[in-house]
């Protein structure tokens, strides 16, 4: 039996008036007996000459006492804990986002603390139907409307901890979904960050506790001129009091430089490391694991964020070959991938220059007899001659990829170009230029398009062709003011950015739960991802791409791709280290609990302050009639 | 005392028992109990060889004729019993519904009309702590009219104080002594019990064969008090104040079923006879109790 509010109980206060009243109203009658001595003994015996003897049979006393008591217990509104439950239908949300994963009592983390008070509720309510999802920025519902508690149990019990940035918002929405088919529900919802639990019964259990959390939020390095290069990493420090700590910075699984750094409550520190020799430097990259990993060497309350990790991509290796007769504006904007080595040939010259050691080929108005072995291909405003009949005849084995790459739809005079939205089109969503000979495509299967004509017709497209990526564009940048306008080099980069290099991943860094796309590179069939922990995944590549999507831890990850060798981490989310912040929790039919108590004996309680009425009117009625049979 | 001390179903019982002594006579006129001595009844005693100046009347012929020797046969004495009645007359047997007095005096009438229908020679005390008022001997069923009488004008005042009392009433000769009391005393239990064993020490001493008949009322039996009260002591006035609750009186329960036992142990030791006796009883039931205990038997 617990108690809703607790201050009732200082009206308890008046029992010992009563008491008084009845001390002060006793009337002695004197009764003769014979003989004293033996009723002395029996006194004696009895030790009689306590006070409260005199209460015993004062009847009306002690019901008035009683009465007392009931009043001031339904005023503080009781209720019972049992094995029944009143609600038919309970919902558990367990928050796994990345702050879960903190340390909430000695040796048990948030997560832990939630599954166990969730399996301990569900132990002790019967005839209930339990939906239970986990909830980080997606909700996941792992269970609905069962009663097996074995499988709910083992449901809750193998909700895992991610290292997802996230809220109850859309948990929420699904709840007040799944609510609106219930009758007599209640949903349960354990999270240590805000939430929004209007319009809905709910009990939020606040896991939210302080303490002394710092962080490693970026680690980074620049190479100089020279070829040194030099390696930063910022610390957080999310505490109330300073935190000193020495954070390592590893090369690959090298130990290379401990750098002790002080960061005062809520304020950030940037480490910076030894310098790393260009020769060694380069070893790194020549190895098998090209990345830095910085590591904070303290306990605090968040594990996940203590480590970060920096990819080197091997930029240095990627070089460009262009193939145009003059085009400043193609030349100028593919300098806007940075220092990567870009040569420039004729068309006619193309027969000397050794393609297959470029990452990129750029084609400008021309289309080569062969496709290069290796690389990526960027066709810039292809003849129209070469492709307008691919379409209607046999061609040889050697030509069939114009036959792929290239589907001739129209040639128009003049069209207005618009972007469609695609990775290349980033930053210029609804950007449109005009054009003047602007030859239309059909999108081939393998591409996505990026500009579309008046007709409808694509006139830029991108996409994974053999595991090579192939960018075409239907129009000579001489014809537009496109690479006049602040968005071409946007364009450009974004266009390089996917087609510099036959990337198995996307990016270096993701964030945890966003799916990474795996490209097929070379004639790799297969991808095996190793995870943080150890684990792999083995993913084919039949369609060109796969895609990855348990990114639900920080740390590296490990992509070998037939010889290719490459790494991508997730990191941890910044918001989620933050273990100062409130949690806000709004509600407006919920008790907010924190778990002092196990939720079982908390939780499952049945209000009982109307049986208490009814008693307290029943006593009062007893009461009223012995009070007139004494008159 | 209002009411009627004996009535009807008074007399109604008693006709049928008498009382039973264990003690020879010795002295006193003659009745109808045996005695040491050897006289002229029905109770034949002994053979004694003649010796001149004998009551040839008493010679037994048959024996002679046998014998060839002359032989006398000796009979029992039959003597009366005397009868000494003490009933406590101390304000605590003026209590109780039935009233503990009219009890004693009922208990003091019926022995007294045993004894004398039996031939035997009765007398009344009345003690109190202040004073003793001893009757006359009663003799024969005609004395049972002063006896009523007698007992009716008993008047129920002061402290009891037996031992004290009793030492102030003469014993002369071999008898039975009737105690009728409550027992009760202004002293602690153990003080009380001694004071009982000192009483009954006495009465043996004085040859006396002792019948206790312990009388209480109803109330003191069964006590249903109940609140905050003040516990008078008629004879002493004092007050102890108590919240009666059902612990109590079984607690008072407990010490008054142990000083009854003490009394009754107290008064076997010396060789008394000991009869616990209500006052809401009826003289059925004391007669009961007495021949139970050996004092009255069945004609």
């Amino acid at each position: 039996m617990g108690f809703v509010r607790l201050w009732p109980a200082l009206l308890a206060v008046f029992i010992p008036g009563i008491i008084l009243l009845y001390l002060l109203k006793q009337k002695v009658l004197n009764q003769k007996i014979s003989a004293l001595n033996l009723w002395k003994e029996a006194y004696e015996n009895i030790q009689a000459s306590t006070p409260w003897e005199k209460f015993r049979n004062n009847i009306l006393m002690y019901m008035q006492i009683a009465a007392l008591i009931l009043l001031v217990t339904a005023l503080m509104s009781p209720y019972i804990t049992g094995h029944g439950s009143e609600y038919s239908n309970v919902l558990i949300i367990i928050d796994n986002s990345a702050s879960m994963s903190g340390i909430y009592t000695d040796g048990q983390t948030k997560l832990d603390v939630a599954k166990e008070q969730a399996a301990d509720y569900v132990s002790n309510n019967d005839d209930v139907r339990y939906t239970v999802m986990s909830a980080s920025n997606t909700p996941d519902l792992l269970i609905s409307g069962s009663s097996d508690k074995v499988r709910i149990t083992d449901a809750i019990d193998n909700i895992e901890a991610t290292d997802i940035a996230g809220s109850l918002e859309n948990a929420t929405s699904m709840a007040q979904s799944l609510a609106a088919a219930w009758k007599n529900y209640k949903v349960i919802a354990f999270t240590d960050s805000s939430a929004n639990m209007q319009n809905i019964n709910c009990e939020v259990v606040d896991l939210s506790v302080q303490g002394e959390n710092a962080a490693i939020q970026s680690l980074s390095h620049t190479v100089s001129e020279d070829g040194t290069v030099k390696v930063m990493a910022r610390i957080d420090n999310y505490g109330r009091s300073r935190f000193s700590t020495d954070v390592n910075l590893y090369m690959g699984k090298d130990l290379y430089d401990i750098q002790n750094v002080t960061t005062e409550p809520g304020e950030s520190s940037i480490v910076y490391f030894k310098d790393i020799a260009a020769g060694r430097y380069n070893s790194i990259l020549a190895g098998s694991t090209p990345y830095l990993m910085a590591e904070i060497n303290s306990k605090d309350m968040l594990a996940g964020d203590n480590t970060a990790y920096d990819i080197l991509n091997g930029e240095g290796d990627e070089k460009i070959l262009l193939v145009s007769s003059k085009n400043t504006f193609l030349e100028k904007g593919l300098k806007v991938s940075g220092n990567r080595d870009m040569d420039k040939v004729l068309p006619k010259d193309l027969q000397a220059a050794d393609t297959g050691e470029y990452s990129l080929v750029v084609y400008d108005g021309i289309i080569p007899g062969s496709i290069p072995e290796e690389g990526n291909i960027i066709f810039i405003n292809p003849p129209v001659s070469k492709i307008k009949n691919l379409g209607d005849k046999k061609v040889k084995e050697n030509d069939k990829w114009k036959q792929d790459i290239f589907i001739y739809a129209e040639k128009s005079k003049s069209s207005i170009v618009r972007t469609l939205n695609s990775n290349v089109t980033t930053y210029l969503d609804s950007y449109s230029f005009g054009c003047l000979d602007v030859t239309g495509f059909k999108t081939p299967q393998w591409a996505k398009s990026f500009f579309e004509t008046d007709n409808k017709f694509t006139t830029g497209y991108l996409g994974n062709y053999n595991g090579r990526m192939v960018a075409v564009t239907g129009f000579d940048l001489h014809n537009t003011d496109f690479p006049l306008q602040t968005e071409f080099p946007i364009f450009m980069y974004n266009l390089l950015r996917e087609t510099m290099s036959a990337r198995i991943a996307d990016k270096t860094i993701y964030s945890a739960g966003e799916a990474v796309s795996i490209q097929k590179k070379g004639k790799a069939e297969k991808a095996v991802i190793i995870k943080p922990g150890g684990s792999r995944e083995t993913h084919s590549l039949d369609g060109g791409t796969a895609v990855f999507t348990d990114t639900l831890k920080a740390g590296l990850y490990n992509i070998k791709e037939g010889g290719d060798n490459v790494y991508f981490t997730v990191s941890f989310p910044e918001d989620e280290s933050d273990v100062l912040k409130e949690a806000v929790i709004t509600s407006d039919n919920k008790t907010i609990t924190n778990t002092t108590k196990k939720l079982g004996s908390v939780l499952s309680k049945k209000m009982i302050v109307f049986p208490v009425l009814v008693l307290l009117l029943v006593l009062l009625m007893a009461e009223w009639m012995v009070y007139r049979k004494r008159l | 005392m209002e009411e009627k001390i004996f009535d009807k179903d008074f007399f109604n019982g008693l006709g049928r028992v008498k009382l039973v002594t264990r003690i020879t006579m010795q002295g006193g006129r003659s009745g109808m109990r045996k005695s040491a001595a050897k006289g002229s009844s029905v109770e034949f005693a002994d053979f004694r060889e003649y010796v001149p100046g004998d009551d040839i009347r008493r010679i037994d012929w048959n024996t002679y004729g046998r014998m060839d020797k002359l032989f006398v046969k000796l009979f029992i004495e039959e003597r009366e019993a005397y009868y000494s009645i003490i009933t406590d007359t101390s304000a605590s047997m003026d209590y109780g519904t039935p009233c503990k007095g009219i009890c004693a005096a009922r208990l003091a009438g019926a022995v007294s009309y045993m004894a004398l229908g039996n031939l035997d020679r009765v007398r009344l005390s009345a003690v109190n702590g202040d004073r003793i008022i001893n009757s006359n001997d009663f003799t024969g069923r005609q004395g049972f009219n002063k006896v009523m009488a007698w007992l009716s004008n008993m008047e129920f005042s002061g402290k009891t104080d037996l031992y004290k009392n009793i030492k102030g009433i003469p014993f002369n000769q071999r008898g039975v002594t009737v105690i009728i009391s409550d027992l009760f005393s202004q002293n602690s239990t153990d003080e009380n019990i001694e004071n009982i064993a000192d009483t009954i020490r006495y009465l043996r001493y004085m040859k006396q064969e002792v019948l206790v008949l312990h009388v209480l009322s109803p109330e003191e039996m069964e006590p249903g008090l109940e609140g905050t009260i003040g516990l008078e002591d008629v004879e002493t006035g004092d007050i102890l104040r108590v919240t009666a609750t059902s612990h109590l009186c079984r607690q008072y329960k407990r010490v008054l079923d142990r000083f009854m036992s003490r009394a009754e142990e107290c008064a076997k030791h010396y060789q008394a006879h000991y009869i616990p006796v209500c006052s809401n009883e009826n003289i059925d039931t004391f007669i009961y109790k007495g021949i139970r205990s050996g004092q009255l038997e069945n004609f």
